[in-house]
């Protein structure tokens, strides 16, 4: 029993493995645009514009009040339909995770912003700096500390979330674990795996977010 | 000669509230002018409104003769010409205090990096804190943090400097060494608008005192006259209320026993 598990761990890795790259992909490109859109949509969000404001809030409101689930199916069935464009599934959900990161991020990155005080902008403004130059010399990098521990819990659901992709037909790593299972039978080992994989990848990066809480929270 | 800084039938309003009425004052180029009012009365706005912190809803406001109340205006520029220093300091708390002073000169005037710095160092040694280059504004006093943001404004080499309650969140022992070098630059010629509730330091240093409440300017003397004998009586009434602690009965303990 123990040596064919292993025979059958040797014999599924490459499989699994492949699963895995795309999942990490998916999440890691998920991230990149969450991050940059993130941050995008918290500057925009306190440039104090109320059109600009309203347009956000209905943003933000529609990945709030729609599940992810939802939303990969819209785009991925939807926007072949409505408007004859037609994603590859890994694209969708890119895009899809990208975007409703993107309205995490940004509602994170538009409280730290918000909490820094008043008087950083006027003090900023006051010796000539450009919008640009105020929130990439002064704002943004003083709101960093503040963002980036719950930023990067944002990242462990992006990454777990990414799993959604299996149902627009994107064979990540629990599309190829089931493929496995339904050759195998051996459904208890390989979602061993898959809990390892998960956790081997999201552990470090909520333990980091919680040492940074800690060291940063008197500065 | 024309006035460097000109306010004419200069109005403001916060929602329906009027906080500057029909302000007419005029600022002559090397003149140290202190502006003094009960809270409220509109004094720290009329500052803010002088380098677009705050926008005026009518009036004129004019800076070497140019006009600022209008769309053209490009505030970036009339900011480097019209330094401000506030109340909290309001330094840069990630970055050290040589870098709060080159942030200004080098990105916004794109100024050689060894001509900022060596005037930076210049101005730091003439406040006394040249060694406090590589610090961070955490590990200064609050009395440090308010001289460092002086130079950080004069860095930028303006016309003019704003001082907006400067002293207020200071504690006394430290509010004698920024008072001096406020002094210092008065006494160098440099055009000088002060907001301040030191009477002393108001009475030592301007040239003009004008006195605001509920944002219309009162009256304007030399401080001589205004402290000695004020032309109105709600000056005077304010006046008062700051020498009320010498006009104190001395002799509380024996009313007492």
């Amino acid at each position: 029993m123990a040596s064919s598990a292993i025979e059958l761990l040797l014999t599924s890795l490459p499989l699994l493995a492949k699963g895995a790259a795309q999942t990490l992909a998916i999440s890691a490109l998920g991230i990149v645009f969450a991050t940059l859109g993130g941050v995008l949509y918290g500057t925009l969000a306190t440039l104090g514009n109320r059109l600009l404001n309203i347009a956000l809030q209905v943003y933000l409101e529609l990945f709030r009040a729609i599940p992810v689930l939802v939303w990969l199916y819209l785009v991925f069935f939807g926007l072949p339909i409505f408007f004859a464009l037609s994603i590859p599934s890994f694209w969708c959900a890119v895009l899809v995770l990208g975007l409703w990161g993107a309205s995490e991020v940004g509602e994170v990155v538009r409280g730290a912003l918000q909490s820094l005080p008043r008087g950083q902008r006027e003090a900023g403004l006051s010796i000539g700096l450009s919008a640009g130059q105020l929130y990439g010399y002064v704002l943004l990098p003083q709101a960093l500390k503040r963002m980036t521990p719950p930023t990067i819990n944002i990242y462990t659901r992006i990454i777990k979330t990414s799993s959604l992709a299996v149902l627009i037909g994107v064979v990540e790593v629990i599309k190829a674990g089931q493929q496995i299972i339904e050759r195998t039978y051996e459904s208890l080992l390989i979602y061993a795996v898959l809990f390892l994989f998960f956790f081997l990848v999201c552990y470090p990066l909520s333990a980091a977010s919680r040492v940074l809480e800690r060291r940063w929270a008197h500065t | 000669m024309t006035a460097l800084i000109e306010f004419q039938g200069f109005n403001k309003y916060f929602g329906s509230h009027q906080v500057l009425n029909n302000v007419d004052l005029k600022v002559r180029s090397g003149e140290v002018v202190v502006i003094l009012g009960p809270s409220g009365c509109g004094k720290s706005t009329l500052l803010r409104c002088l380098n677009g912190l705050e926008e005026a809803h009518s009036g004129h406001l004019r800076l070497e003769g140019e006009e600022l109340l209008t769309r053209a205006t490009d505030w970036r520029q009339v900011r480097q010409r019209v330094g401000m220093v506030f109340q909290s300091y309001h330094l840069f708390g990630h970055m050290s205090v040589m870098d709060n002073l080159l942030l200004g000169p080098l990105k916004v005037q794109k100024r050689e990096r060894a001509e900022a710095q060596a005037q930076a160092e210049a101005l730091l040694a003439r406040v006394g804190l040249l060694d406090k280059r590589d610090a961070y504004p955490r590990q200064l006093s609050g009395g440090q943090q308010q001289r460092i943001a002086i130079v950080r404004s004069l860095c930028m080499n303006p016309q003019v400097m704003l001082f907006d309650e400067v002293t207020a969140a200071l504690d006394p022992e430290m509010v004698k060494e920024v008072l001096q070098v406020i002094q210092g630059l008065a006494r160098d010629g440099m055009t000088l608008l002060i907001v301040t509730h030191e009477m002393a330091f108001a009475r030592a240093v301007a040239d003009r005192i004008v006195f605001m409440e509920a944002g219309r300017i009162l009256e304007q003397s030399d401080p001589e006259s205004f402290f000695s004998q004020p032309r109105t009586a709600r000056a005077q009434q304010f006046l008062d209320k700051f020498s009320f602690v010498e006009s104190l009965p001395k002799t509380m303990k024996k009313e007492l026993s």
